[in-house]
């Protein structure tokens, strides 16, 4: 278990290095020396040094985690009505046309929402929940 | 030690999209434990691949800094038993 997850991009390749940090450990003896041989390790005795002065097989490796949720992305909203200045947080789960997005307004704005003005949502596409106990709007619909 | 897993191999294993990966585990052909100290974990993305790995360390994390996802002073590190190049299950 890793004390501090990665994010593999699936873009690039994956760089594993495995190191101690005195001289009383190797992990040589665990290498799970695949028979076919061609994928390398690059290794040294030596805990202090940077470079490697033989290889060998790769170690058989296996990985737990999930896959991470699609970024958020912002938009930009335009208030028509200064006369109240909102604390307004956007944010979109997806940006397909089939994917829901999910827009949360910080403060309590029963009553003053009349429409959004947002030409690829329609009002059957809405569906709005109050809560006033968290003084808080839920928009859900898609874009 | 350092080593590679290309991209194409990862596919081919499952992860066919950005992952968050917290946990990781070896195998080998006799399962086996021993406590380990002093040991560092560092994961990172690079352009070289599994036949290229440099024999510099860090030049192996070419694309963005490193990261060092366990450091530990004692672990009790235990392989798991298994076919020669079957890594896949758990």
């Amino acid at each position: 278990m890793l004390t501090t997850p990665f994010t593999y991009d699936n873009v690039n390749n994956l760089a594993v290095q495995i190191r101690f940090t005195n001289s009383t450990n190797s992990a040589l003896g665990f290498y799970a020396d695949n028979a076919a041989g061609t994928p390398r390790t690059q290794y040294v005795f030596n805990y202090t040094a940077a470079t490697a002065t033989a290889n060998t097989s790769r170690m058989m490796m296996g990985f737990t985690g999930p896959p991470v949720p699609a970024p958020i992305h912002n938009i930009n909203l335009t208030v028509e009505n200064q006369s109240f200045k909102p604390k307004l947080k956007w944010k979109i789960l997806g940006n397909s046309v089939e994917e829901n997005f999910m827009a949360e307004i910080e403060r309590s704005l029963n009553g003053q929402i009349w429409e959004l003005l947002d030409s690829k949502l329609s009002d059957y596409q809405r569906v709005f929940i109050d809560n006033p106990a968290i003084e808080s709007k839920l928009f859900i619909g898609l874009n | 030690m350092a080593f590679i897993y290309n991209k194409s191999e990862l596919n081919i294993a499952g992860i066919n999209a950005p992952t968050s990966i917290s946990e990781i585990w070896f195998r080998t052909n006799t399962a086996g434990s021993t406590t380990l100290s002093g040991l560092e974990v560092v994961l990172g993305h690079t352009t070289l691949t599994n036949l290229t790995v440099s024999t510099t360390f860090a030049n192996n994390f070419n694309v963005g800094p490193p990261l060092t996802v366990l450091n530990t002073a004692s672990y009790v590190y235990t392989t798991l038993a298994g076919t020669w190049n079957v890594p896949a299950d758990r």
